[in-house]
């Protein structure tokens, strides 16, 4: 009897993170089986104990964790990687502003002198995430983990942006070039230094990219110009 | 049954019957703030930056609800108990939520949450020592002067007692909350459920109480297992506890007081019968005269649970 009472306290510290995990990272619940996720993660909540003072914040660590303890599959941490940012995300707080009333694109490109737009900084959803794979997470998630398989790595990695809006989440595949170039405008270099940083650029493949980019709300401003 | 007591008036504000503040009510708040809610209450650790600073969008929500209704912060993470030092950069965060939010005011729980800079996400029972009231009332008396207000600390239900405890909880409460000049948020189902885990009277228990110092108290519902109650919040209140809270209304004068259920939420009108049957309590009306909210009728536990033996 009192060894039941005292098992609250034992099964609750495991229960309360493990019922966070499975919310965090439904997909590797999926590909992991629920008996194997749990034996998995019952193992890192023992050997990574939180210390953090929210309980989404647990889930921080369980990618290197996965890497750690399955080198031979690295799949699998990239995808509780993928499910992390989904997570963050979700979680950032971004203005809303930039939801509802647009930044006045037309009124910046006739007022500002064209050699000085390339030196300008981009304003970015703050609700977007780089991530780059050799697996074909896409697809996984377009059949929703149904019979898809890992056994294979793709011979060049995929590269993807995760991005929040409106309450739902999504991912984004982009090519190789423009990834880079939207993660050097991202980390806060102006468009002349992330020009210099990729190889080569066709103008209208980059006309191309800022008409997506701003279509789809990725880019939703100017910081400086 | 007649209580009474002659100082039973509050240092702290009432602000009439609230509810625990959960996301899927969210949507029902902003549109058509409830009629039957005076305020709310929310888990404080839910709007806090995380660690590594990023801020959270709930925020925003929780911004407009403020605009809307007055809200307590209610935080399970301040670990008061533990032997570890406190987490300023926790109560920094705080800081900043209480600055941008103008609570009621900030609560947490009598507890140790972690040790080791280890957090457990759960609220472990303290030894009720000399000792331990003199570690918390030096902890809560930090807090307080950090957020530059007076904190409510809120009693826990337990399954298990330490040997060495040197008094009955309601002791260990009442003393801490007047050496630390706090605040006391009385969970009375918390009280239910402790006094029939550890065999002792609800009722001397709230009689111990310093009055002026309970400034919200906790209904919620609780589980019943083998041989004890296991405080759930996913149940709706029971008969028990709508009686002890009955008591408690006779016992001190008008307290703030809410609904708390943090699973199995239902629907929000299932929930706001419990939030205006609390309210005719409150307004004098006894438990027994007023008829259960409909869809949730929960037989007493008394009548649910096998006799305690331990």
């Amino acid at each position: 009897m009192k060894k039941d009472r005292l098992n609250v306290y034992q099964r609750s510290y495991i229960a309360r993170i493990l019922a966070s995990l499975e919310e965090d990272f439904p997909w590797l619940l999926k590909v992991l089986s629920e008996s194997k996720f749990n034996f998995w993660m019952k193992n890192y909540i023992s050997t990574n104990p939180s210390t953090y003072y929210t309980l989404a914040e647990a889930s921080r660590g369980v990618s290197d964790y996965l890497l750690k303890s399955f080198p031979d599959r690295p799949w699998l941490a990239e995808l509780a990687r993928l499910e992390w940012l989904y997570c963050e995300t979700a979680h950032v707080r971004y203005a809303e502003e930039w939801e509802e009333a647009r930044f006045d694109w037309p009124a910046f490109f006739s007022k500002t002198e064209p050699e000085k737009i390339f030196s300008v900084k981009l304003q970015f959803c703050p609700t977007i995430r780089f991530f780059h794979s050799k697996w074909s997470f896409d697809e996984f998630l377009e059949h929703d983990g149904a019979s898809f398989s890992f056994d294979w790595e793709l011979p060049e990695k995929e590269y993807f942006a995760v991005i929040h809006r409106s309450d739902v989440t999504h991912s984004e595949r982009y090519e190789k070039e423009e990834w880079h170039f939207l993660r050097y405008l991202h980390e806060g270099f102006t468009i002349e230094e992330a020009v210099e940083m990729v190889s080569t650029i066709d103008p209208a493949e980059l006309q191309a990219w800022f008409q997506h980019w701003i279509k789809e709300r990725i880019v939703v401003g100017v910081i400086s110009a | 049954m007649n209580i009474s007591n002659s100082n039973n008036k509050t240092i702290f504000q009432d602000y009439g019957c609230g509810v625990g503040l959960r996301s899927s009510h969210y949507s029902t708040f902003l549109s058509q703030k409830p009629k039957s809610v005076d305020w709310v209450e929310v888990v404080s650790e839910n709007y806090l930056n995380w660690s590594d600073g990023t801020a959270s969008q709930i925020l925003s929500t929780l911004e407009k609800v403020r605009g809307l209704l007055p809200v307590a912060l209610h935080g399970v993470s301040m670990n008061l108990g533990s032997s570890d030092p406190l987490n300023f950069n926790y109560l920094k965060n705080l800081k900043d939520l209480v600055h941008n939010i103008n609570p009621m005011w900030v609560s947490d729980h009598l507890c140790w949450t972690g040790v080791d800079g280890k957090n457990a996400h759960d609220l472990l029972p303290l030894p009720y020592t000399e000792e331990t009231i003199k570690h918390l009332v030096e902890k809560i008396s930090r807090v307080q002067d950090f957020l530059g207000q007076r904190i409510l600390i809120e009693n826990l239900s337990s399954y298990i007692e330490f040997t060495h405890s040197e008094m009955p909880e309601w002791s260990f409460l009442s003393e801490i909350a007047t050496r630390a000049d706090c605040g006391i948020l009385l969970d009375v189902n918390n009280v239910f459920v402790s006094s029939f885990n550890h065999g002792f009277d609800p009722l001397e228990y709230l009689l111990a109480m310093p009055a002026e110092r309970i400034g919200q108290i906790h209904l919620a519902g609780h589980s019943v297992r083998d041989g004890f109650l296991f405080d759930t919040h996913d149940e709706p209140v029971s008969d028990d506890v709508w009686n002890l809270y009955s008591e408690a209304t006779e016992l001190f004068e008008k307290r703030s007081v809410m609904i708390e259920r943090d699973d199995k939420i239902p629907e929000w009108e299932v929930l706001e019968k419990e939030v205006l049957h609390a309210k005719r309590i409150r307004d004098g009306h006894s438990s027994t005269d007023i008829k259960q909210p409909d869809d949730q009728q929960p037989n007493s536990s008394s009548e649910r649970v096998p006799e305690l033996t331990i």
